[in-house]
């Protein structure tokens, strides 16, 4: 059944980080839900996410950030923080079902 | 407000791209930056933006050294020759993020001729790069940098700009590169020739006029 959200997800993080992020949580949720271990979708994300800001350089899009004076470094700290606490908050939430 | 570049020094694998170059610019008028391909200007802007790390730069405003001068709210804004909106971001929501006044998104609207819902990526490519080039412009910026802003733009989409570019630089200095030397040279209150990494400046446009780049093309001089 997770292999159809992650196809999904491919499809979406081809198209818009926006839903990209959406889907993530989306996928965390019904892997809880299901009582399937989120750990191997965890490291695959974190991954994706390297994947989407290499595109983001190379599509110019850090000049986006940089033009609203927003440090690159920042964003990818942000994000990555993002990314362990969502896996933190989730791992629990797996552990206490 | 006084902008200065000193020193800087590219290398990429083993070729000099900016040699020692000392610019400067200040927070009015127009500065033209001219060249011919691969001589440089694009690395100067990086490198004035932090967009590009200089093996030696000295980046100074009014004095003070400036490590990433994107990073200071209002100083710096930089149009690159590709576009930089991300594709899914709408018309609207990039004119609220760069506060936009609601006079200059009128212009703007009557100039690029988008719906205001309608993403960046359904614009077509001169329409995306006028819009970007125009928010940059009315954006709160003391600076902004423009690398070839008139590349795929129509000449009467040129000649609508052009005023825009000069109102603006009433307050806010703009360096433009750009291959469409005429329109630049008409704007420019200031000029800078890029000849193989070496920078130097010319004080007048008829002394450009006469630099080797320039006078290489016989056309358009009137």
């Amino acid at each position: 059944m997770i292999k159809i959200y992650w196809i999904s997800i491919l499809i979406l993080y081809k198209s818009n980080f926006g839903i990209f992020l959406s889907a993530y949580l989306a996928v965390f949720w019904l892997a809880s839900n299901e009582g399937e271990s989120i750990i191997p979708i965890v490291k695959i994300m974190q991954y994706a996410l390297i994947f989407t800001f290499y595109r983001f350089t190379k599509r110019n899009e850090f000049v986006f950030f940089k033009n609203l004076s927003v440090s690159v470094n920042l964003l990818f700290m942000a994000l990555f923080s993002l990314d362990i606490i969502l896996s933190f908050i989730f791992l629990g939430l797996q552990h206490s079902s | 407000m006084k902008l200065v570049a000193e020193g800087v020094i590219v290398e990429i694998q083993g070729n000099r791209i900016l040699s020692d170059v000392y610019f400067h610019m200040e927070d009015k008028g127009v500065t033209g930056l001219f060249g011919r391909n691969g001589s440089g200007k694009s690395t100067l802007l990086k490198a004035l933006f932090s967009e590009f790390k200089p093996q030696w730069s000295r980046i100074t405003i009014d004095g003070e050294v400036v490590k990433s001068p994107y990073l200071i709210q209002g100083l710096m804004k930089y149009l690159p020759q590709d576009s930089f909106f991300p594709s899914s971001i709408r018309c609207r929501e990039a004119l609220a993020l760069f506060n936009i006044s609601h006079n200059a998104q009128e212009i703007i609207q009557g100039i690029v001729g988008f719906l205001n819902g309608a993403k960046v990526s359904q614009l077509s490519l001169g329409q995306r790069r006028s819009f970007e080039m125009l928010v940059l412009l009315y954006s709160d910026s003391k600076f902004v940098l423009l690398d070839e802003p008139f590349t795929g733009l129509s000449p009467i989409l040129i000649e609508k700009i052009i005023p825009l570019i000069k109102e603006q630089s009433k307050n806010k200095g703009i360096l433009i590169i750009d291959h469409q030397w005429s329109s630049v040279l008409e704007i420019s209150d200031r000029y800078y020739l890029m000849d193989r990494g070496n920078l130097k400046e010319y004080l007048s446009r008829d002394q450009i006029r006469e630099s080797s780049y320039l006078n290489s093309f016989k056309e358009g001089f009137d």
